[in-house]
């Protein structure tokens, strides 16, 4: 019951209110207008430099070089503007190398004789000759 | 006011209680649709968190002033990116409307919302509202009935210009409205982000916790 007087008091506030709502919203319909030819007008000139108005601003960049998301642009994004290459360092990013210690080897001292290395067979099976073209003397 | 009261009847009462209801009811759904509408530019609102987030949560954008810089472009181009295919649709519905009065010659708009032959309205029921039953009840002149039907909905082929007009230049329209409640959602949202997100509280600071140990 409460949750409904609550929802009639704020009905009543938004009956008062719409007035302000609705000048809110002509105040950005207008500005959203004037917007809309701004980017239109910006998308048009940028796309006849061979550039998008979508492109990846230079903050986007740096955030992804500092994620370390970096990737080959020219590779992995073939359809993005030169100058979203141009920003892109193309510095590869190191990672740290894992240090190994070494551990010491234990010799082992054992009485059986070491197993004999494996040698390849030479008889003729073993590599078969290609078949000859004509013509070809051996 | 009260011997107005005691010479009401049994049936005045009734009606009076059952029109304090509605009016109850009503207030009571414009509280929910406000509700809804909050909600919905809630979840408008949550596009420009996407875009912002990598760049605040790498502090390439450190100061409120600079955020908010970036956050205006980014809402200009999240708004152009949305709002294209709505201007399209608004732009030709309007250059098809004008192109036709050009063809016949005639600037007059009023065939648009006929319901006799040419209006998009012969699809819909018209009912006569100026005509409709009143009656009067405690002084007031109140409805009481139900307006007369004008126009049942029926096709016309020369209404064909309404038919096409109306539908794409209404879906345009209402589009392009939903995504300047985004614009404003995004727009309060930025606005207030731009404060948040930089505010230090020394409520949940912990003393000499950004201070790394140099000796044990």
């Amino acid at each position: 019951m409460i949750e409904f007087l609550k929802r009639f008091g704020l009905g009543i506030l938004y009956v008062v209110l719409s007035p302000f709502f609705l000048l809110i919203l002509a105040l950005f319909t207008i500005y959203g207008l004037g917007l809309f030819l701004f980017m239109a007008v910006k998308a048009c000139i940028l796309f006849f430099t061979g550039r998008s108005v979508f492109d990846d601003m230079p903050e986007d960049t740096e955030a992804k070089r500092r994620l370390g998301q970096l990737v080959d642009e020219p590779l992995n994004r073939p359809f993005r503007s030169k100058k979203a290459v141009k920003t892109v360092t193309a510095e590869p990013i190191e990672e740290p190398k894992e240090i190994v210690k070494e551990e010491p080897k234990e010799e082992k001292v054992s009485s059986e004789p070491e197993p004999k290395a494996e040698v390849e067979p030479t008889h003729a099976l073993a590599k078969p000759e290609l078949p000859k073209k004509d013509g070809e003397v051996k | 006011m009260m011997p107005f009261l005691i010479k009401l009847t049994e049936n005045d009462k009734r009606i009076l209680i059952a029109i304090c209801i509605v009016v109850f009811l009503v207030f009571i759904l414009i509280g929910y649709l406000g509700l809804l509408i909050e909600r919905i530019m809630k979840r408008q609102a949550r596009d420009l968190d996407t875009s912002m987030h990598d760049i605040v949560s790498t502090s390439v954008v450190d100061n409120p002033r600079y955020f908010r810089r970036i956050a205006f472009k980014k809402n200009a181009r999240l708004f152009y990116k949305q709002s294209r295919l709505s201007f399209l649709l608004v732009f030709v519905s309007v250059a098809f409307l004008y192109f036709y009065l050009l063809s016949i010659r005639n600037f007059d708009l009023t065939f648009l919302l006929d319901y006799q032959t040419k209006g998009i309205n012969t699809l819909f029921f018209i009912f006569d509202w100026p005509n409709t039953p009143h009656a009067i009840f405690f002084g007031m002149n109140l409805p009481s009935g139900w307006p007369p039907l004008l126009s049942a909905p029926h096709f016309m082929i020369e209404a064909w210009p309404s038919y096409i007009f109306m539908p794409l230049f209404t879906i345009g329209m209402v589009w392009l409205f939903i995504n300047i409640q985004a614009l404003i959602a995004r727009t309060f949202r930025l606005l207030k982000m731009s404060s948040d997100v930089y505010k230090k509280s020394l409520d949940t600071v912990v003393p000499g916790a950004d201070f790394k140990r140099t000796k044990e």
